[in-house]
């Protein structure tokens, strides 16, 4: 910023603002009111809404001097303007003024209401009397779905929601309809919003034209919410989240700007999939405990349920979507011999390759990935899988259109401007994956393949890297000739590693992107082969690589690996061979989702004792001995680690009815009588010294550093952090406080305390601005989530309190055992497979990647299963000629294959057909999934289904869909019983503490 | 001297003059119509609940004493699921009735909230609603929103045109 800096004089007054940003920006950073519409942080100014004017004069002599808008005006040295003109004042209430003669009388009724920018501008301008006594123009609404609600008279045309929505974001169901003053911004017709970032119309739109429908039915004024920082639980990217809480249950989601990984955005499974916290499946009791009192839980009951496993010995088995302290825990407790991630043999190989790609490059964050100029994503529909960092390429691909303005001076905060010269041009991206996804249209080349074919290509590009010496293309393709003779690489296949492999010698910021999710080991031991080619070449700038694991905490639970960890394979078969005389298994948040049912019951039958720790019902919960019921991501304290190895905290949104605690409160109540202690583990002088419980998470850190030798690696530098006063989790203004239990009794429970706690469960403490983890965004005048540019040090920039990021290392432990090592002929052989099944002609099929259904927890959320499409599956032309069927067509689908016993297996879909011609003929992919008992590659059969068929299917599918409708208006119902009766929790620690 | 014959005279002239002391609560002292005491609850002209649950009232509120929930029914109205006044803190300042932008909330003239039990001055909903429009006769909040319900679509409200279509071609 500083070389960057000049001085401009506000009111006479001088002030150092950057030159690179317009000058509202410029007026924002330096915490000055302004009032904007049109004109936002990271979408660049347009100029629709005239809101921002200033007068600009010449020098100091000038009186009279001009109006502009600021939002379009650049910052040079030595200018001089005045907010505070009485011109450039009446023009701004003017134009509010203009604005609401249309707006209607709805406030109260208003979601958007108390957190408004349009009542904010309003009263910044000073507007508060309306003149105008016409007649109001009206719309009609448009139903978008079971996320966004629509409200079209409350309208004030910034043009803000298709900016977003349609440039921004790339959707493609949404627009602009009308002129002059009858301006629409809807859909062509009703029908639910198909863009997986439709909630942010809720934060981008500066009033209530767009609302959050989930938070609008069980609804709450932001001044009343109960908010804490949080960290989103349904991918590993990671993005910050600020939690709303009233009358004991989860309200909303809203975004909490970082400006390292969300920035002011969020997809809609971070924002509507918290759904799960309130849901019916949601486990409230333990079960195989007995409890002494009629009125709680207490430790007594746990430790005496437990007595008579003291000294036995258990497997533990920890999850991806569980804390590190969690995980570490209960690593340390059962052993790490004993210790699996619930990872089988494939996905044991995967992590290993992961933690070797993780520990060999830094990954970007996502406003790095803004900044690179050409990608390459490998098998991963990160659009579905981690969509937050698909917006960001989204934007990365806009910097050809940049630079190119650039070049002619024109910044890159004109928005419009940039865009109209930019016209189509963008930045490369190579999408080399098996099913289409949502950024093919703004991809150069797009490359289905099945997944062993996606590995032959990286083998020829690197190949290709190992030999090409040139500079000309024509030797490249020369090159590339004899090596796709040896692959046998077909025409379009060569085509798209000649220019894969073009742009990335053309790029100055290159990335790679992948996933592990539906990607063997064996391609990522070809990306980093890959990888190793590209560091080695000097005329190629080394590309940057992120890898996607599919959980909030996958990298923090591959941080806790090492030689010893175990398989869920190796698990089934140690508990079969009782060698050593295991006790039983505990499962720590772990749902086991890709276990067959007979391991299942084999799991069952061999262990003695089952120990489920779980929030919401599964599977295992139900023939479980011992279940506890943990803490959802909003209910505990905790870390996840995202996919860059940053380790972030979530703080406790409101404190759960008990016996509900976070897992490792559970895990600590069992430590002293459980398997192997940790202090006995270590053997160290501590040996002998009795372990006292754990009371919050500080306490537990202490112990961890104080007694177990790897977890200093891991989060030291947190402990050195000193403790500040505590921030209020509720704004100054929350209300009800002596009635909202007065019916349970008039006299007003105090407020919850928690030890070592740095957020407040009250309006007291200091305001949310003061501390790095902010609850909730709120500025005086600025009740939106747009008072965020008073915390940031420049617009865009970080935050002012901000602390540093925290990286947790991870060590390439896994490989060091052999079992997980890949074989070297790995690859050759797989080629040679490939080949053989290519002359077979059989079929490959892949379950396209879903934002809603993939993630375990937020595919509870009934609003989610509300959008559960009906099957459908893409083949190619070839495949819908050879059976004889057009697009659109109900068919009957007969996957077989043969299994390792040499048995037939076979299963018939019924689905909706589409035809993508890019398809090779041995691949096809759907939305539906395939019994884990067939092997790939498949033998598949199309004929079409007979009329009742489809209409069996059809009248199940609309079954499950009603059975969402009634689980949503289910969960309403219990949510507003609760709401009478708020659980009152003096002290917010784990069981006794009332 | 002239100070004890004063007050003498002053403790005569009062023996003849009419005692201030009201026999209440036999006896009520006049309050206006417009005396701050209990809140009520009104409804619109139709008979429906005015409270929209807008938490306007709660916020407002300088002791906190008042809870609500939000509910969207059917036909489209926002009602309060539960609102709840805890009368053993309020203070009637009448800000409240302030705050309310549908005249739901009124302070009557009743202020005898007195009781053996504490928890008796816990008024629920059903406790506060009565069945008129209370001073603002002919107010219906839902008449000048532009929100559809069930009784009143788009366009329909005072000072509404009829909604826009959109797909008409004329400038």
């Amino acid at each position: 910023m500083s070389e960057n800096t000049v001085t401009i004089y506000i009111d006479n007054v001088p002030y150092q603002v950057s030159s690179e940003d317009n000058l509202l920006a410029g007026v924002l950073s330096k915490k000055l009111n302004l009032p904007y519409f049109c004109w936002h942080p990271s979408m660049g100014s347009v100029g629709a809404c005239r809101q921002c004017a200033v007068m600009q004069f010449q020098d100091e002599e000038d009186t009279r001097g001009r109006m502009v808008m600021a939002c379009t005006t650049p910052v040079t040295d030595g200018m001089r303007i005045s907010i505070k003109h009485a011109d450039a004042s009446e023009f701004r209430e003017q134009v509010i003024a203009a604005m609401m003669t249309n707006h209607p009388h709805d406030c109260p009724v208003c979601a958007e209401g108390g957190e408004c920018h349009l009542q904010d501008m309003t009263v910044m301008t000073g507007h508060s009397v309306r003149e105008y006594q016409g007649t109001k123009r009206t719309f009609t609404n448009q139903y978008l779905g079971e996320l966004v609600g629509h409200e079209m008279n409350r309208c004030i045309t910034c043009y803000r929601c298709t900016r977003f929505y349609n440039d921004y974001a790339g959707g493609k169901d949404f627009g602009v309809y009308g002129s002059k003053n009858q301006v629409y911004f809807g859909r062509q017709s009703d029908g639910a919003l198909e863009s997986e970032f439709s909630g942010n119309l809720v934060e981008v739109c500066p009033t209530g034209v767009f609302t959050n429908k989930v938070f609008s039915t069980h609804y709450t004024r932001k001044w009343d919410l109960q908010s804490a920082p949080s960290v989103c639980s349904h991918c590993s990217v990671g993005c910050n989240l600020s939690i709303g809480e009233r009358y004991g249950s989860v309200r909303r989601v809203m975004n909490r700007y970082n400006a390292d990984i969300n920035g002011y955005f969020l997809c809609d499974r971070g924002r509507f999939g918290i759904g799960f916290v309130n849901g019916e499946q949601r486990i409230r009791k333990t079960h195989g405990i007995s409890q002494q009192s009629p009125v709680s839980l207490t430790k007594l009951d746990v430790a005496k349920a437990f007595s008579h496993f003291r000294k036995k010995t258990f497997i533990g088995i920890g999850s991806a979507r569980a804390s590190l302290e969690a995980n570490f825990y209960l690593k340390n407790m059962v052993g790490a011999e004993h210790f699996s991630p619930g990872y089988n043999d494939d996905e044991m190989k995967v992590a290993g390759q992961h933690a070797q790609l993780l520990s060999a490059n830094n990954p970007l964050s996502l406003t790095e990935i803004e900044n690179s100029d050409c990608i390459f994503i490998i098998a991963e529909d990160i659009s579905q899988t981690a969509p937050r960092m698909a917006l960001s390429v989204r934007q990365a691909l806009r910097n050809a259109a940049k630079a190119k303005a650039a070049k002619i001076g024109i910044p890159s905060w004109q928005d419009s401007a940039v865009r109209t010269i930019g016209g189509n041009l963008l930045s490369p991206l190579f999408l080399l994956q098996s099913t289409s996804s949502k950024l093919d249209d703004v991809a150069e080349q797009t490359l289905l393949l099945p997944p062993e074919q996606i590995s032959a290509c990286l083998v020829a590009l690197k190949a290709l890297l190992e030999l090409v010496e040139v500079k000309n293309n024509h030797n490249v393709e020369q090159a590339l000739a004899d090596i796709a003779e040896q692959m046998s690489l077909d025409s379009k296949e060569r085509q798209f590693v000649c220019s894969l492999y073009k742009a990335l010698h053309q790029a100055k910021k290159p990335l790679i992107i992948s996933g592990t999710d539906h990607v063997s080991a064996d391609t990522l031991q070809d990306i980093n082969n890959l990888m190793q080619a590209l560091k080695s070449k000097s005329d190629i700038k080394e590309p940057a690589l992120i890898v996607v694991p599919p959980s909030c905490n996958s990298v923090g639970l591959l941080s806790l690996l090492d030689e010893k960890s175990l398989s869920i394979e190796q698990v089934l078969a140690e508990l079969a061979q009782q060698e050593v005389n295991y006790q039983g298994v505990i499962l720590l948040e772990q749902e086991l989702g890709k276990l067959s049912d007979n391991q299942i019951k084999q799991l069952r039958s061999s262990c003695q004792t089952l120990i489920v720790l779980d929030h919401s019902q599964h599977r295992l919960t139900s023939i479980a001995d011992i279940v506890l019921p943990v803490a959802a991501v909003s209910e505990g304290d905790g870390h996840y680690v995202n996919y860059q190895g940053q380790a972030q905290q979530f703080f406790q949104v409101h404190a759960p009815v008990l016996p509900i605690q976070e897992s490792w409160r559970w895990l600590d109540n069992m430590a002293e009588i459980i398997g192997v202690s940790a202090a006995e583990l270590n053997a160290g002088a501590n040996a002998n010294a009795k372990k006292s419980a754990c009371d919050s998470l500080r306490q537990l850190h202490q112990y961890f550093t104080d007694s177990l030798t790897q977890w200093p690696t891991l989060l030291a530098a947190k402990q050195a952090g000193t403790q500040q006063a505590a921030t209020a989790r509720m704004p100054h203004r929350a209300s009800g406080r002596t009635a909202q239990m007065a019916n349970i009794s008039v006299h007003e429970a105090k407020t919850t305390q928690k030890i070592d706690d740095s957020l407040t469960f009250s309006m007291e403490g200091q305001s949310a601005g003061q501390t790095s983890d902010m609850p909730f965004a709120w500025a005086p005048g600025w009740n939106s989530n747009q008072s965020i540019s008073q915390f940031q040090t420049q617009i865009n920039g970080q935050l002012i309190k901000q602390k540093a990021a925290i990286f947790i290392p991870v060590a390439n432990l896994l490989l060091n055992n052999p079992r997980w090592e890949l074989a070297k002929q790995s690859n050759k052989v797989s080629k040679v497979n490939a080949i053989d099944h290519l002359t077979l002609k059989p079929l490959h099929y892949v379950q396209q990647a879903n934002i809603y259904f993939d993630e375990w927890q937020a595919a509870h959320t009934a609003e989610f299963k509300m959008l559960q499409p009906s099957n459908l599956m893409s083949i190619s032309a070839s495949t819908a000629e050879q059976f004889g069927i057009k697009k659109g067509q109900w068919c009957k689908i007969v996957f077989s294959a043969t299994n390792d016993k040499m048995q037939l297996v076979s299963q018939s879909v019924i689905s909706q057909i589409t035809i993508n011609k890019q398809l090779p003929e041995t691949l096809a992919f759907g939305n539906f999934s395939l019994s884990e008992l067939l092997s790939q590659p498949l033998d598949m059969g199309i004929s079409l289904a007979c009329d009742q068929e489809v209409t069996d299917y059809l009248s199940h599918y609309n079954d499950s869909l009603i059975t969402a409708k009634l689980n949503k208006d289910a969960v309403l119902e219990r949510l507003k019983v609760n709401d009478q009766t708020i659980p009152i929790r003096l002290v917010s620690g784990g069981l006794d503490d009332a | 001297m002239i100070s004890q014959l004063r007050t003498m005279w002053l403790v005569l002239k009062h023996t003849f003059t009419k005692a201030d002391t009201v026999q209440y609560p036999e006896q009520k002292p006049y309050l206006a119509p417009r005396y701050r005491g209990r809140i009520v609850l009104t409804r619109d002209p139709d008979g429906e609940e005015r409270c929209v649950a807008c938490n306007l009232c709660a916020v407002a509120c300088p002791v906190d004493c008042i809870a609500l929930q939000q509910v969207v029914d059917d036909d489209g109205r926002k009602r309060a699921e539960f609102f709840r006044i805890n009368f053993s803190r309020c203070i009637l300042c009448g800000f409240c009735e302030e705050a309310c932008p549908t005249y739901a909330i009124q302070l009557t003239p009743d202020i005898e909230l007195a009781e053996y039990d504490r928890q008796n001055l816990v008024y629920e909903k059903q406790h506060l609603l009565i069945n008129g429009p209370g001073k603002y006769h002919d107010y219906s909040f839902y008449q000048q929103s532009g929100i559809a319900i069930k009784s009143k679509g788009k366009g329909e409200a005072e000072q509404e045109r009829p909604p826009i279509d959109i797909k008409v071609l004329m400038p």
